[in-house]
């Protein structure tokens, strides 16, 4: 199976809510809606501040602990991001669908296989999807963030970004990082057995692609093209820009 | 003795009260109607009546407070109110109806398209095998399928088990709640059902891997990205698309054993498929429905009279006709509107095969497919 290379974003695709976006990128690809600030149902809201609601779908069989897992990490992590104080008693509601998930071709997977290192290596795009769709409902929010996942191989090799599933399989340790776009840490979860130094290691290069480059950074890697890996700030910020663009073009 | 109870009856009561102010929002309801102010306050029940009838509330309920363990009680005393329902969808107003009835007695269609115009169609498919996605107009739907193995139903050993699953979710709107399944989606799922499995679409008996020990379980979920009308044409679409272009892993048997090979072992074979059925609605206007519109919008959908789905194949072979409720309509029109049907049947056939045979030629780079299919010819 052939993985496209550069992340591919859709900004506002689908015509009922507030705000669509698609996302993929290494095999994972999510389709979230978010709507809000709507009506909070009575025995859900709160007198200071908005809730939010993350609903997690797989692409195949119901969802469950794996999916609720999810949420609530998602939930926490975009409760941070999101000015919920600026919205008591209101509502948002961000739907997340799985629409593809990288197959291995060497082990048939069982339907309802959840493992942990399974769970993680979606969340990445999981959450990219919710904050490119918070950006499509223009939800004030504090910040925009990205994650990423690595993978420490077995073998002592050097640590892996986005790793394929037979990539996680064959690693000792994976790590989830999600960094604001000034680089602050927000999310950090590992699976697998690592040691304090490994996990600095993987902690730097995640810091490295989810936070945004100075611009003289940038033109240094322009010359020497070869970076490979995608700035994930550098993408939420250009599709931020590009909505903008189109949001005010009537000006 | 019977002043023991009372007293009994009484610190229950209170206690059931403390519950219902402990917990948040209270149920009045279940209270309320064990409290004896307000039973004193009904001045038609006889004294003695009403004493009697306390005794045996009372009774009833010293043994109910032995029967049920506290925590059990406190949970009862819990339970919300009737839940206050998700915000609602945004009706149509009463104007917008208007408008669109007396476009409609004018010849128009809101969007201009014509009576029997269906709106643009498009078909894709994703990278793994077994994802089609499918737009009508603004109306996005995503079928997967997914296949495991497991163990036939008793009363069926030689059949493998097909299921095709729709969950509306919030995704569509927040009207939407997650295990609340709503009207359209149990029709959704009904029709989808008769015109797919029930038509013996997919051939249920080539799941079968052994007889009454093992077979796979083919099932479909179909995601409804975004509705904007006709829901069941486009899913239908999908669904079809979706399980033609599916490949489930190669299998051999020897004696008892069953071996499932990887993808990277052996090529993945397409399921054992006889014949494609589709779904066509039209919609129905006036006072006596005698206007007759195909693939109706979200828009149009509220203002229907009635509606009438028909599943047929490219062949013209009826597999299923549903016209839920709504006013009576004249035969002679529902008659036209199948022989419209077969048309637009055809037309959305010619476009899934040749879909199909593009991703498939997609695939096929090296031109080696051929080669490595394990399957014979098969006519179709």
């Amino acid at each position: 199976m052939t993985i496209s290379a550069a992340p591919d974003v859709v900004l506002d695709h689908l015509s009922k809510a507030d705000g669509s976006a698609s996302y993929s990128y290494a095999g994972y690809a999510v389709t979230a809606t978010v709507n809000g600030p709507i009506e909070a149902q009575r025995r859900d809201e709160q007198p200071f501040e908005a809730i939010v609601d993350v609903i997690v779908r797989p692409a195949a069989g119901v969802g469950g602990t794996r999916e609720r897992h999810l949420e609530s990490i998602l939930c926490s992590t975009l409760r941070h991001l999101i000015l919920l104080k600026n919205f008591p008693r209101q509502l948002f509601q961000i739907a997340l669908q799985i629409t593809s998930v990288p197959e291995n071709d060497y082990v048939n997977s069982k339907l309802m296989q959840a493992s942990s290192s399974q769970n993680l290596s979606v969340l990445p795009t999981l959450f990219q999807t919710a904050i490119l769709a918070l950006v499509s409902a223009a939800v004030p929010m504090k910040t925009t963030a990205s994650a990423t996942t690595i993978a420490i191989p077995k073998d002592y090799g050097s640590p892996l970004l986005n790793p394929t599933p037979r990539q996680v399989q064959t690693s000792s340790s994976i790590h989830v990082f999600a960094f604001t776009r000034q680089g602050d840490l927000l999310l950090s979860q590992s699976d697998g057995s690592f040691s304090q130094d490994e996990w600095d290691v993987a902690h730097d290069i995640a810091k490295d692609v989810c936070m945004e480059k100075k611009r003289e950074e940038v033109d240094v890697m322009l010359d020497d093209d070869e970076s490979q890996t995608q700035n994930m700030a550098d993408l939420i910020r250009a599709e931020a820009q590009m909505k903008t663009d189109s949001d005010l073009h009537w000006k | 003795m019977e002043k023991g109870t009372v007293e009994l009856q009484v610190w229950h009561q209170k206690f059931l009260r403390y519950l219902a102010c402990e917990g948040s929002p209270p149920a009045p309801g279940r209270i309320s109607s064990r409290d004896p102010l307000h039973d004193k306050s009904s001045s038609h029940s006889p004294s003695s009546g009403a004493s009697q009838s306390w005794f045996a509330i009372g009774i009833a309920l010293i043994f109910s407070s032995f029967l049920k363990s506290p925590d059990k009680l406190n949970s009862e005393t819990q339970i919300p109110l009737p839940a206050v329902n998700m915000p609602r969808e945004a009706e149509i107003s009463t104007n917008e109806k208007q408008f669109l009835k007396t476009a409609l007695t004018e010849n128009v269609r809101i969007d201009g398209r014509l009576f029997e115009q269906y709106r643009p169609l498009s078909l894709g498919f994703g990278e793994e095998f077994g994802v089609a996605e499918v737009e009508l107009g603004k109306t996005r739907i995503l079928a997967k399928v997914s296949a495991e193995v497991t163990v036939p139903y008793a009363d069926r050993p030689f059949d493998g088990i097909f299921q095709i699953v729709t969950e509306l979710s919030p995704m569509v709107s927040p009207a939407f709640e997650v295990n609340r399944p709503t009207e359209t989606e149990v029709l959704l799922s009904r029709l989808l059902e008769k015109t797919v499995r029930r038509s013996g679409a997919l051939d249920t008996e080539s799941l079968c891997l052994m007889a009454g020990k093992k077979c796979w379980a083919v099932r479909v979920d179909v995601h409804v990205l975004s509705h904007d009308g006709n829901l069941v044409d486009a899913a239908c679409v999908a669904v079809v698309a979706a399980l033609r272009h599916f490949r489930k892993p190669d299998t051999s048997v020897e004696g008892e054993m069953v071996t499932v090979y990887t993808a990277a072992e052996r090529e993945p074979t397409p399921l054992s498929w006889l014949h494609s059925p589709y779904c066509v609605t039209w919609s129905f206007y006036g006072e006596e429905g005698e206007m007759a519109l195909l693939d109706a919008s979200w828009k149009e959908e509220q203002v229907q009279v009635a509606s009438f789905t028909v599943s047929l194949n490219r062949h013209g072979e009826v597999c299923q006709i549903a016209k839920l409720g709504g006013v009576a309509v004249d035969a002679v029109l529902l008659l036209k509107c199948t022989a419209g049907a077969t048309v637009e049947v055809k037309r959305i056939s010619e476009m899934v095969d040749q879909k199909l045979e593009e991703d498939a030629k997609r695939r096929d780079k090296g031109g080696l497919m051929a080669e490595l299919r394990a399957e014979n010819e098969r006519e179709s």
